[in-house]
């Protein structure tokens, strides 16, 4: 079962094609990840996907719907989540607010509803709890060191409980302690049927956590399959040594 | 033993403060000695009302408008020529009226809010420059320059009565609006707001509609502004398109809201009740010469420089250092989180 | 029925106000470019250098173009002075909002100050040898107007110049395309955004001089040219100091020829329409090229 699926999909800045024709499958049930030399586009490809930028051409089908074009709130509705790699939550809101804002398709009662709506706020701290900033519910995320921003940010796109979860860089500036810990998570909630696309240069990380990697190198993949084929294959070498 | 902090931020404390501010609010017209000073008690709650309007889009999303009074004067010219050219009663008019200005709020609203940040700004003072262009020149609508006269609610009121009435109706007016500021900031609708402001592109990401909220909060605070202009007409009497779509009251809006503190509820309130009476005063005293303006700017300037989060907060701060300290979150230390996670370092 | 004679004369006065929009245009373009402000002030330094020169004018009996001699260093000098007194003290977290604020305020203080000490009446210059028309493809083109447009012209052309030719302009278009990458080859991005910010307070004071020969003006006026600066500035594309020269010549042009046909308000509200227009189908301006950006 294709969770994500992208065919020919092409975006140019000026003169440089970020990304070039790319079709990439992504399997519901893995823990997938995206690697490639800095510039391959694969950031580029995430705001695609995710609809921050319309592409040139191509399409995005996800779980079956053509989401071509469509805003990015439509887009996680559809049960798409992603977090930056600049990690980035609202920093003048709480922690507990900054949970609350994550919706799913809301009925027009539940907006004008008062934020202490039991079912969400207990689903907020459920997660909360799970990533383990329970107790600074009430502090401004911006209070937060980049470690614990880093979990909020995952834990507040898991509140619109999105079955595709895309993680640009998680490990990025976060101490061997910290990696562990994400890994851990995203282990657990893939055991649960989450899917996941995980874009890092770490590549023990990767090796370790993925079961399926794609290659990206100038804007397109070139090489698909287990981290071990991925490693031997020579083409990978080429596009990170330029070889 | 409580100290002043806990005495002074004690629930009972703030409620007791605001009855006896609604009292003194309502107390005022016939405790004001003359017909200048409940004049002058009207106008200032109309700016009150206009500031907090303002703060649903500005205090929430983060959006600055500056031509919020296109929606005044919309209101105002509107509520005026239903009751002239369609014979309508006042009531109904103002009703009516308010309903066009929402429509053209969305209408506008739909391409403005493409416009982000400082572009927003300059869209919103064209908007308010395009109606006074109109508003001057549709002669045989409008009465172009020479303005609008705008029948009263009723033949036989005299000029205290009808201050006194427009300033419990403009208060009634304050009330509801403050009363919808208060429900949207505990509501979901708001925390979505407020994510626009933080990070507009992250919140759409998180499934926030931003644009549909962006609309829907605009209609809403131009809906309190049109209502407000309407009113306004009814009391003054004449409309002058100069002043009604004038980007100097737009100004005073923000001005206001800014200085007060455009994330709490009063703040707007603070900032008018400090403005107004400085204007009003400005006016009647240099009025001929342009002073006033300089002094909006002077103003403006000072708060945006020195103070951009308004007084309010200022205070608050000022309160907090008489408290107990609290301790940031950050000052928990290594060994209490490890205590209550397994995390090994 | 509007003549063909009449609309052709429409569209040389539109062109030629155009000129004058390119020139402060390209100023506006330039300070968003340098600080990535909206400097809302713009035109009403643009009036303060036209009551400048008409003082000046006034009680020297100097030709209001030579007056340039003393208003543009002067202007210049001013913009360094606002740009690192006022401008570089906000705080870079909210800065496009609270820098139109603070440009707003300036230009209410400006507006209020002009009012205050030199009234509401209009203002105009008249110089004798600008007085006529020159008569050219059938219309009569008016040598004041001529003149402002040359001037505004060659003005632009010299901005266009520095820019690209001196090792200043480099400078420049490297603080605006990337600050830290520009500190870290050495530039001193503070001193560069002063003197960008002094050379579009500059191109205002000659606009300012243009503008006292050609249009009456009073201290209100500011507003109608923030409009249309601003839409001209959408149209073209926010970046593109070419994209907003061609945005304001053709946004002029239509101006002159609705004036003719339409009559002054809606020659005004045409710029509204466009901007409005430009909003909805293609935010990031028309003329901008690659670097155009949404603010």
């Amino acid at each position: 079962m294709t969770v994500l699926e992208t065919r020919d999909l092409t975006k140019a800045f000026g003169g440089v094609r970020a990304v070039d024709g790319a079709s990439v499958d992504i399997l519901d049930g893995l823990v997938n990840g995206l690697i490639g030399p800095n510039g391959s586009g694969k950031t580029t490809f995430f705001n695609l996907v995710t609809g921050m930028i319309r592409p040139d051409d191509g399409t995005v089908t996800v779980h079956g719907r053509d989401v071509t074009g469509w805003s990015p709130h439509r887009i996680a509705h559809v049960g798409l989540g992603r977090t930056f790699q600049l990690c980035r939550v609202f920093p003048r809101l709480t922690v507990l607010d900054n949970m609350l804002v994550a919706l799913r398709r809301t009925r027009l009662r539940e907006l004008v509803g008062g934020l202490g709506n039991r079912a969400d706020t207990d689903r907020a701290r459920m997660w909360l709890t799970r990533v383990g900033l329970d107790h600074l519910e009430r502090g401004e995320a911006r209070d937060l060191s980049f470690g614990q921003q880093k979990l909020l940010e995952l834990a507040a796109v898991l509140m619109a409980e999105p079955s595709l979860i895309l993680l640009d860089e998680p490990a990025g500036g976060v101490n061997p302690a910290l990696i562990e810990r994400i890994a851990g998570l995203v282990r657990d909630l893939n055991g649960e049927g989450r899917t996941f696309l995980v874009v890092e240069h770490n590549m023990d990380l990767v090796m370790s956590l993925c079961d399926h990697v794609v290659v990206f190198d100038r804007g397109k993949p070139i090489v698909a399959g287990t981290p071990a084929e991925v490693q031997r294959d020579e083409r990978v070498l080429e596009a990170y040594l330029g070889v | 033993m409580p100290n002043a902090s806990d005495v002074v931020n004690s629930p009972v404390a703030r409620r007791a403060a605001l009855a006896v501010a609604a009292l003194a609010l309502l107390a005022y017209p016939w405790g004001a000695p003359n017909s200048y000073l409940r004049y002058a008690g009207v106008l200032v709650v109309m700016y009150a009302v206009l500031a907090t309007s303002w703060n649903l889009v500005g205090g929430f999303t983060g959006y600055v408008s500056l031509g919020h009074a296109a929606f005044f004067g919309l209101g105002a010219y509107g509520t005026g020529l239903l009751i002239i050219d369609l014979g309508m009663n006042h009531l109904v008019a103002l009703g009516l009226s308010a309903v066009g200005v929402a429509a053209f709020a969305v209408v506008v609203g739909l391409a403005a809010v493409r416009a982000r940040g400082a572009s927003f700004v300059i869209v919103s003072i064209a908007l308010v420059a395009m109606m006074a262009l109109i508003a001057q020149d549709a002669r045989e609508l409008t009465g172009g320059s020479s303005g609008l006269r705008v029948p009263a609610i009723s033949p036989d009121l005299d000029r205290t009565s009808n201050h006194v009435l427009f300033y419990y109706l403009f208060a009634a007016l304050l009330f509801l609006a403050l009363g919808t500021w208060w429900f949207i900031d505990r509501s979901r609708f708001g925390a979505g707001l407020k994510a626009i402001r933080e990070d507009e592109d992250k919140a759409e990401a998180l499934g926030v509609p931003t644009t549909a909220y962006k609309v829907a909060i605009l209609a809403l605070s131009a809906v309190f502004t049109g209502v407000a202009g309407g009113l306004y007409g009814m009391w003054f009497g004449n409309l002058d398109p100069i002043f009604v779509f004038s980007i100097i009251v737009g100004a005073n809006m923000v001005l206001m809201a800014l200085l007060g503190g455009v994330r709490h509820l009063f703040g707007p309130v603070l900032g008018a009740l400090i403005v107004a009476p400085a204007g009003e005063y400005f006016l009647t005293r240099f009025g001929e010469t342009q002073l006033h303006i300089v002094l909006s700017g002077f103003l403006l300037a000072v708060v945006v420089l020195f103070m951009p989060d308004g007084i309010i907060p200022a205070v608050q701060s000022l309160l907090r250092r008489f408290g107990p300290a609290s301790s940031s979150i950050r000052e928990e230390t290594q060994q209490q989180i490890r205590d209550r996670h397994e995390v090994t370092t | 029925m509007v003549s063909g004679g009449l609309l052709a004369q429409g569209l040389a006065l539109g062109i030629l106000s155009g000129g004058l929009y390119a020139l402060l245009a390209s100023g506006l373009t330039l300070y968003f470019g340098v600080m990535r402000i909206v400097m809302v002030a713009h035109p009403a330094f643009l009036f303060l250098a036209a009551y400048t020169t008409y003082f000046l004018h006034r009680v020297t009996g100097v030709d209001p173009l030579v007056t340039v001699v003393v208003t543009v260093p002067l202007f210049f000098v001013l913009g360094i002075g606002v740009q690192r007194l006022l401008v570089s003290r906000l705080a870079p977290e909210n800065l496009a909002m609270m820098s139109v604020l603070l440009t707003f305020a300036l230009a209410l203080l400006i507006e209020g100050g002009l009012g205050v000490v030199a009234t509401g009446s209009y203002r105009s210059i008249t110089v004798e040898y600008a007085t006529s028309a020159l008569r050219a493809f059938g219309v009569a083109l008016p040598i004041d107007k001529l003149i402002g447009f040359g001037i505004a012209a060659a003005t632009f052309v010299l901005i266009f110049l520095i820019l690209r030719v001196t090792r200043f302009g480099t400078a420049l278009r490297a603080t605006i395309q990337h600050p830290t990458a520009a500190t870290l080859v050495g530039i001193d991005t503070i001193k560069v955004r002063g003197i960008g910010f002094g050379i579009g307070l500059a191109t205002a004071a000659i606009g300012g001089a243009v503008l006292a020969i050609v249009d009456p003006f009073f201290p209100a006026a500011h507003w109608d040219y923030i409009g249309k600066l601003m839409a001209i500035i959408v149209v073209g594309g926010l970046g593109s100091v070419q994209g907003a020269a061609l945005a304001a010549l053709l946004l002029g042009a239509i101006e002159g020829v609705v004036q003719v046909t339409g009559g002054a308000t809606w020659a005004g509200l045409i710029f509204y329409g466009f901007l409005f227009a430009t909003l909805m189908l293609r935010p990031q301006g028309f003329f901008g090229g690659r670097l155009a950006e949404r603010f």
